[in-house]
């Protein structure tokens, strides 16, 4: 190994479906582990709310693409000696991959740290690994590559159904599936046939138990298992979407240890070095064994590892890339032994994947071998029952428990069919089974679950029965009982509701018994070493707590984020952990309660204590009853910020604004009345009852409007409606007489705005105004952001920072603010102000090179920092969404007034064109290379809105084609546009045809109206509309549904190229 | 019904009974592994102690049927019974799954008249161990007694075989003898006993105070693991200096690893919690090489005390502890851990190659 100074280290990118938060865990772990050894660390990663791209961490942060045609222009500038390819999940995988195969590494003498490039790829190439396993002795799922649907279908022919069909080189199982039938398969082949050119048919092993082993292994062959990992749903569920044990369960001595004797010939036999899993298929019945893949890199599955076990996977891979052994590096978990150990765990860990399938339409809602969940939850505990429990409720949907008090609304056939199709509702519908008496054997045969998980719901649900049964003087003591339900980890809430006593009342009666939870450290060596670190949990199955408070008036407890979801993701991780430095940097010690194994803050080092516990009220109180310290409820999005209230109302400092004038701005009437006291303008907006007063509403106003439902929160089940017949139709959905509902007026053509600012004590201290590219009406966090904006003159700035200055003051702001206003001309209104840390803060500080968090984070335990210059910028900022439609097959990519975006991605250049193209393709946008467009802009306003744009693209060459109204406009306007027919005229070539032949680079698809997108009233053009969409996404084709974030590509792709474009670093944008 | 848990020190703990109904004493002590409770409790060096599991559910995947391989061999446990006096764990599966099992764990200590406790917080009790070293200790239904000592019983005596029992190897061609080897057996486990004869070795087991050199024909000597302390076994050292003086190679394991220290001079002493569990990481000094390994000890040599023609062959990686010995040119040698695993890892299984 040469001498390494200086490493590149590629990220992983956007949030998608697949690749989440765990990445940015890796990718800051690396970090660390590599400025440790004194290497100048150059990263990668377009990510702008990643900790990674933080300041203090890597040397240099480009925030460009991770594809090869930018990367190597950071190689050819940066000259690194080495490059990591294996903390950026697939995406840095695949562009590693790449920058071999090109030559590039070669030609820059770049040398690949880690496990080899040949390895790597050894594991992606389904067929290589199937004769690597052969050759010693393992054996995969028998299979077959086929290229054509014929040959696949009489493969699967010869195997017999029900048959598996993977594609090579993917991940979160993209494309993946099992087929019942032969029509099943024919479906399945034609789609990814038409993505890849590997497909593999394979025997099912549905139902086999799904294990895996997390493997590190040194360049001096040492190698370990650090942890394995039981799926509670058998193979045929992603591991994405499965519910997780650690350690397994199930597994005898002799399975345990043969599973990870071949977890470790296999990791030698590839040559690893570093961190990697891997994951088996075992005959439940027969101990029979399939070796289902490796992933030669750090993956979500390390990322849970890691937190299960306390053993820092991604920080220990990093240094054996450069070269370190296993014991040569310190356990920093126990301070005394070293890295070469396998952790014991006297706890067991439960994993659930949060999803989110109502944000989306036409999604199926069942789970299967493809990823669809957006997050996870962790729970630890000292029992399955206590652990599961624990993990529902942090899943912050609504679950108090796995048993649903209420029942299911199913009739018993329903439920069986729910059973044998695998939903994310499945925990609580099995639970609701065994409620009503079916047996664990029945369920075993619907679900192919493990009667050791079913039996463990079965005790849950019997002890709700119990819970119910209870009856004075008989049987066990009511404080018996009560220990044994929070042993069985119930909610103080759940036991109140069957007792008919609130939580409060529960927690003072079990507090009276002497009923609370010991803490627990988690020290990756089962108590037979003394830990240094403060990992811990809470239990009810304990006598004893091994951790004891610091006696300090200087402590401050964060609430972190919880569960990525559609809406709350990692940008809260980043406020969580700027908070926690900024604190111990002004001498707090930082209590950090999260759920999240995605995060860094919950990672090892960050905090000086970490709770993995639930965010609920519940626990928040049992954790500041040990601590005594107030809490941070700001920073981590809604979970937190929902607690507020609750905490102020039971006697718990909060820190920041007063919880009660955060609900001034919350309330939308307490809000409205304050903004019209202040002379504030709002769309005018009315609550109103029921379909009548909501038509006189939108009749006073004038069309279009925006509804919702009153009880909904957060941008879902919104809707615009543009004339009364669209009105009525919505009406038609449901009973709406006595349905409460918010209308307002829907601002058309609006300019959106966001302010994230800072006060202290009413004050403003510093702020910034992004401005959306797309008109209102597109959510915030879909909407492709600008910072500094460029259609806001000075007047208009200034007031939309008094207006935020009145709000500020006011409700006495201590922390941060977001404030959303829509301006029309010189109609400045707000929508909404949200008093606390928001989406786009990593986003506002890292393109001022202000940290809005850190300065928060002060004014938050009292310290007055001073207000930071205001300085011009010689560049822009454009933040532009991540979509994970591609995951989700069905769903409808349309962009609307509820969220669908799973992350986002920064790109800064010199001017708007430059930073959007960079930030474009860093979210997967092929650059336009053959020089054809597809246009089919509904609606006569966007046609004639477009027509500069048209021309333009013209001009400069390309090849235009369109739909039958749009090529008539264009052909009009000298445009000589070649019309393609939609799928319902009928005939060909259609715009299928075009897209499925590749033949044009990308398309601009507008819908007629924004309801139309949702609701599809015209079923014709609804469908087509529709279909083309869906297959853009499907076969990977840009698509854009939204006229001016279109125009804006068309501008960006003609002036700038990735070869045009500025490779500048974050610190020389800065300075 | 309620069982208690009283140590020395007169702490007492209140749990479940599970298991045999009655009263048992012994040395508590812990074991980290997370599987593999079959395989422990029938490892006769367990012998005489309560064994609690930090791992709190234990049972997940019930009792096998026993198997043999021969007569006198376990093919799926480590002795023809349990050998601890005790159990304590946090909570004993009820309902276990797994397609190979014959029994719950509660039935399988019924059965063997081992007392067990449930409903222990493992944790808090093994930090107490660690703290204040291994404490004898009582599982009893009475609320209100005070640990007792029991009589001291010579559990290398009580473990080992009576008489020499004779073992062939497996899967040699027809007509070939295979090397034969001579185990003092101080209570064995059958992991090892399998490791030899599946090597094809010729396997005479005899009794730890037995004399090896009695034996005609070896070409090998193994002194198995055990339980206690190894200066309890003073026949058996010496026997092992005869085995030395006539040069024969020697490998010693675990309480084998302590006895053979012992007979070229050097020192052992108590650890103070002593090495139970699948997860002990050791290094080879040589090599640089590190392994995970099982390990079930109380006692360790004592490294500065080895004398010159011997060396450090392995050391623990958690706490620089001795892990094995061997001779500079002979092939005498010796480990600490138990490459067989059972329960645990067999990384190291090479050692049994003589
Ligand atoms: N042969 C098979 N039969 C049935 N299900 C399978 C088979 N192979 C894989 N699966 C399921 O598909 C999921 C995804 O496959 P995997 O190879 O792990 O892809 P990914 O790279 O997306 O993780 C697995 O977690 C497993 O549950
Ligand atoms: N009156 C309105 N006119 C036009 N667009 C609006 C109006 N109100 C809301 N929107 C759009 O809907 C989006 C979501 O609304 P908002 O109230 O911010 O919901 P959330 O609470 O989910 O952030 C906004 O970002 C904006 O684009
Ligand atoms: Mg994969
Ligand atoms: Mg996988």
């Amino acid at each position: 190994m040469k001498h390494i100074r200086s490493v590149l280290l590629l990220g992983s990118g956007a949030l998608k479906i697949g690749e989440a938060g765990e990445f940015d865990y890796s990718g800051s772990q690396a970090i660390k582990a590599l400025k440790e050894e004194g290497k100048r660390v150059i990263l990668v990663n377009p990510n702008v709310a990643t900790i990674q791209t933080s300041e203090g961490l890597a040397d240099e942060v480009y925030f460009l693409p991770v594809r090869p045609e930018y990367v190597e222009q950071v190689i050819e500038k940066e000259k690194p000696d080495g490059i990591l390819l294996s903390f950026g999940g697939q995406t840095a995988l695949n562009c590693g991959l790449a920058l071999a195969q090109f030559g590039v590494l070669e030609k820059y003498h770049v040398e690949v740290l880690g496990t080899p490039i040949a390895a790597i790829d050894e594991t992606e190439d389904r067929e290589k690994f199937r004769r690597m396993l052969e050759g010693i002795g393992l054996q995969s799922a028998n299979g077959k590559i086929v290229n054509n649907i014929d040959d696949g279908l009489s493969y699967a022919k010869t195997l017999g159904y029900p048959v598996m069909l993977r594609v090579g080189f993917a991940l979160g199982g993209t494309g993946s599936g099992i087929a019942q039938t032969e029509a099943e398969l024919h479906t399945l082949l034609t789609k990814s046939l038409a993505t890849t050119s590997q497909i593999i048919i394979e025997e099912c092993l549905l139902g086999w138990k799904e294990i895996e082993y997390e493997v590190v292994r040194d360049r001096n062959d040492n190698c370990i298992t650090v942890c394995n990992m039981e799926n509670f749903d058998p193979v045929g569920i992603h591991t994405g979407e499965s519910i997780v044990v650690a350690p397994s369960q199930t597994l005898t001595n002799d399975e345990y240890f043969r599973l990870r004797m071949h977890a470790i010939h296999t990791i030698r036999k590839l040559g690893i070095i570093g961190e990697c899993n891997i994951q088996f298929a075992l005959h439940p019945k027969s101990g029979d064994l399939r070796v289902i893949e490796v992933n030669a890199r750090l993956s979500r599955s390390s990322a849970l590892a890691s937190k299960a076990t306390g053993y820092p996977l991604a920080y220990v891979a990093a240094k054996l890339s450069l070269g370190k052994t296993l014991d040569e590096i310190p356990n920093a978990v126990t301070g005394k032994t070293t890295a070469f150990f396998e952790p014991a765990l006297d706890y067991l860990v439960v994993k659930i994947p949060r999803w989110d399938l109502s944000k989306f339409t036409h999604v199926a809602p069942t789970i299967g071998s493809e990823m669809k969940s957006v997050g996870e939850v962790m729970a630890i505990g000292r029992s399955f029952e206590e652990a599961v429990q624990k993990a529902v409720r942090m899943l912050n949907q609504g679950h108090e428990g796995v048993v649903n008090g209420n029942g299911d609304g199913l009739d018993d056939a329903g439920l069986i069919l729910k059973l044998e199709n695998a939903d994310p509702e499945r925990l609580f519908t099995i639970c609701e089974a065994l409620k009503r008496g079916l047996t664990v054997e029945k369920l075993q045969t619907l679900t192919m679950i493990d009667p050791w998980f079913l039996n463990k719901l079965k005790n849950i649900v019997e002890g709700y029965k119990g819970l119910g049964k209870r009856q004075k003087g008989k049987g066990i003591s009511i404080n018996e009982l009560l220990r044994k339900s929070k042993q069985l980890g119930f909610s103080d809430t759940q036991i109140g509701t069957v007792w008919g006593k609130t939580e409060e009342e529960i927690r003072t009666m079990r507090k009276k018994m002497g009923i609370v939870p010991s803490i627990k450290h988690i020290d990756t060596t089962a108590g037979e070493f003394p830990a240094v670190t403060n990992y811990l949990y809470m239990t009810y199955l304990g006598r004893k707590s091994d951790h004891v408070p610091a006696k300090t008036e200087n402590k401050a407890i964060v609430i972190g984020g919880g569960p990525y979801a559609i809406g709350t993701s990692v940008e809260f991780d980043w406020c969580a952990v700027n908070t926690v430095s900024s604190l111990r940097k002004n001498g707090y010690k930082a209590i950090v309660v999260n759920c999240n194994p995605e995060t860094v803050s919950t990672d090892y080092d960050i905090s000086d204590v970490l709770y993995f516990e639930e965010l609920t009220l519940e626990r928040i109180l049992d954790i500041t009853d040990s601590e005594k310290a107030p809490v941070i409820v700001s920073v981590g999005g809604q979970i937190p910020n929902n607690l507020a209230m609750p905490l102020k109302t039971a006697g718990v400092p909060v820190l920041g604004t007063d919880p009660e004038d955060v609900n001034r701005a919350e309330d939308r009437k307490t809000f409205s009345a304050l903004c019209d006291t202040l002379g504030i303008l709002q769309p005018e907006w009315d609550q109103v009852l029921g379909k009548e007063s909501a038509f006189t509403f939108a009749s006073n106003v004038g069309y279009p409007v925006l509804v919702r439902p009153s009880y909904v929160l957060s941008g879902s089940a919104m809707s615009v409606i543009e004339t009364p017949e669209q009105f009525e139709e919505y009406f038609g959905s449901f009973d709406g007489t006595s349905m409460k509902l918010v209308v307002s007026k829907f601002m058309s053509g609006a300019r959106e705005y966001d302010v994230d600012a800072v006060f202290d004590g009413g004050d403003p201290v510093v702020s910034a105004i992004s401005e959306h590219v797309e008109y209102g009406g597109v959510h915030s966090g879909d909407a492709t952001m600008i910072l500094p904006p460029v259609h806001l003159d000075h007047d208009h700035a200034q007031n939309i920072l008094t207006i935020a200055g009145k709000i500020g003051q006011v409700l006495n702001i201590s922390g941060l603010c977001n404030i959303q206003f829509l301006v029309r001309g010189d109609d400045i209104r707000v929508i909404e102000a949200n008093v606390r840390a928001s989406r786009s803060i990593p986003f506002v500080s890292k393109v001022t090179g202000v940290n809005f968090m850190s300065i928060a984070a002060e004014i938050l335990v009292g310290k007055h920092p001073e207000k930071p210059q205001n300085r011009q910028r010689g560049y822009v900022g454009v933040k532009v969404p991540q979509f994970s439609y591609h995951k989700l097959r069905g769903s409808d990519p349309v962009l609307t007034v509820e969220m669908n975006s799973t992350g986002e991605v920064v790109g800064l250049g010199r001017t708007v064109e430059e930073s959007y193209l960079k930030a474009i393709q860093a979210t997967g946008y092929a650059f336009p290379s053959k020089k054809t467009v597809y246009l089919s802009l509904g609606g006569s306003d966007a046609k004639l809105g477009f027509l500069r744009s048209a021309k333009e693209l013209f001009s400069a060459g390309f090849t235009v084609y369109a739909s039958t109204g749009t090529g008539f406009f264009l052909r009009d306007h000298g445009i000589d546009a070649i019309t393609v027919r939609k799928i319902y005229e009928g005939g060909h070539p259609n715009i299928i045809d075009l897209m499925v032949e590749k033949k044009i680079d990308f398309a601009v698809v507008t819908p007629e109206n924004a309801y139309e997108s949702k609701r599809g009233k015209l079923a014709k053009t609804f469908t087509d509309g529709y279909t083309m969409r869906r297959m853009a996404v499907d076969l990977g084709i840009p698509i854009f549904t939204n006229s001016e974030t279109a125009k804006l590509f068309i501008r960006s792709v003609l002036k700038y190229s990735p070869h045009t474009v500025g490779i500048q670093s974050w610190k020389e944008y800065l300075c | 019904m309620k069982s208690y848990l009283i140590l020395e020190d007169d702490t007492r703990l209140e749990g479940d009974a599970f298991g045999f109904a009655g009263e048992s004493s012994g040395e508590v002590v812990f074991s980290t592994g997370m599987t593999g409770y079959p395989q422990s409790l029938t490892d006769p060096s367990f012998a005489g102690q309560i064994l609690t599991f930090t791992y709190p559910l234990i049972g997940n995947y019930g009792i096998e049927t026993p198997r043999t391989l021969g007569e006198h061999l376990m093919e799926n446990f480590e002795s023809e019974r349990i050998w601890a006096t005790g159990v304590v764990v946090g909570e004993w599966a009820k309902d276990p799954s797994h397609f190979s099992m014959a029994k719950n764990f509660s039935q399988w200590l019924d059965e063997q008249h081992i007392p067990g406790i449930c409903g222990i917080d493992t944790r808090s009790l093994t930090l107490t161990l660690r703290e204040h070293g291994v404490m004898n200790g009582m599982i009893t239904n009475k609320k209100n007694v005070h640990y007792s000592p029991a009589k001291s019983i010579h559990w290398v005596e009580r473990t080992s075989v009576k008489e020499v029992l004779r073992y062939k190897g497996k899967g040699l061609p027809a007509g070939k003898a295979g090397k034969r080897i001579v185990l003092i057996d101080c209570g064995v486990k059958h992991g090892i006993l399998r490791e030899l004869i599946g090597r094809g070795y010729e396997v005479m087991r005899i009794p730890w105070d037995a004399n090896p050199m009695d034996i005609k024909g070896i070409d090998a000597v193994v002194c198995s693991n055990g339980p206690g302390d190894p200066k309890d076994c003073g026949k058996t050292v010496e026997n092992i200096k005869k085995v030395l003086a006539a040069d024969i190679p020697f490998l010693g394991i675990c309480l084998g690893h302590q006895l053979l220290s012992l007979a070229i001079g050097a020192d052992t002493y108590k650890l103070s919690y002593g090495h139970r569990g699948l997860n002990q990481p050791v290094k080879n000094v040589h090599t640089g090489k590190c392994f995970v390994t099982s390990q079930n000890h109380g006692y360790a040599v004592d490294s500065k005390t080895i004398p010159k023609d011997f060396e450090v062959w392995f050391t623990n990686l958690n706490d620089g502890t001795n892990e094995g010995i061997r001779h500079t040119t002979k092939a005498i040698r010796s480990t600490q851990f138990h490459p067989e695993g059972n329960p645990g890892p067999f990384d190291t299984v090479g050692v049994f190659d003589l």
